[in-house]
């Protein structure tokens, strides 16, 4: 292939290569195309595109990816955290003090 | 449209089952995939040989490409190992040997173009040959492919700046051992 946006300018002459062409032959291009079809054709049609929803997802920048996975385990970590304390809180200010719950009883005497 | 735009078009429609949208891309980078084998390999056959198996599994795997306007690249890649794995299959085979590429007696009819032809590729595989592999694929792309020196940088994984580094350096290496070669 010869591009066509070649910016390989530079000032000292180019080295000669053209006995390496590989279209000195005139034909070598499309009996190299024949060669590959031939035995691309042996091998059927190539895989179909994968059908999984979240394929393009794999795509995405791996940082990012593991960045948001990150943040994900400390927002769920947090949740939890948060209730837990809520649970384990003292329903009662007796409760915070440490009251003995013989004292709470509804009608109870000093033994 | 870009060449990399085509490629996406034509890798789509080669996965939706159109061949010879594949055969469309064999031939838009048929040139890339032999200038790198051959940088490698160092042998045109040979080079010849891993391009079209490059292509091959290509075609194979051309599903798990991602990004398909990056088919170019991709199979460069494909180019790259299969012509390391050849390369490390023929050492084991014999010793490499560039002069083999003189057909014999091509010495005796210099005058025969076919062989004057054979002779000034030897020549060039010899010189090329003591060039590093980067310097290798630097100039085969830059003054056979005429690639531009950022595509080159990208596929061979160096700066702008080291390419044309090394494009000079393989210019001026190849200009001193063929002008010898001429000599004798």
């Amino acid at each position: 292939m010869t591009a066509d946006h070649s910016d390989n300018t530079d000032i000292e002459a180019r080295a000669t290569l053209r006995a390496l062409d590989p279209d000195l032959d005139a034909g070598a291009s499309e009996r190299f195309v024949s060669a590959v079809m031939s035995r691309v054709a042996l091998v059927g049609a190539p895989a179909s595109i994968p059908t999984d929803p979240l394929y393009g997802l794999w795509s995405l920048p791996r940082p990012l990816l593991l960045a948001a996975s990150f943040l994900a385990l400390a927002a769920i970590g947090a949740a939890a955290g948060m209730r837990r304390g809520r649970d384990a809180a003292p329903a009662t200010i007796a409760d915070a003090t440490g009251v003995p719950r013989v004292f709470l009883a509804t009608g109870a005497t000093r033994p | 449209m870009s060449i990399d735009d085509r490629d996406e078009e034509l890798v789509r429609r080669t996965l939706a089952g159109d061949a010879m949208a594949y055969a469309s891309l064999v031939r838009r980078h048929r040139r890339a995939a032999l200038a790198r084998a051959l940088a490698i390999v160092g042998d045109t056959f040979e080079a010849e040989d891993v391009a079209q198996d490059s292509f091959v599994q290509g075609y194979e795997q051309l599903a798990t490409l991602r990004d398909h306007a990056r088919f170019g690249t991709w199979l460069l890649t494909i180019v790259h190992r299969r012509s390391l794995n050849a390369l490390r299959s023929a050492r084991r085979r014999r010793a490499v040997d560039l002069d083999d590429a003189i057909p014999d007696g091509a010495a005796n009819t210099a005058s025969d173009v076919v062989d004057a032809t054979h002779r000034s590729r030897a020549a060039l595989l010899a010189a090329l040959a003591s060039l590093s592999p980067v310097q290798r694929t630097v100039v085969l792309l830059a003054d056979l492919e005429e690639w531009p020196h950022d595509r080159i940088a990208a596929t061979v994984g160096c700066s702008v700046v080291m390419s044309r580094r090394h494009l000079s350096d393989a210019r001026r290496r190849l200009r001193e051992l063929l002008t010898q070669e001429e000599r004798r």
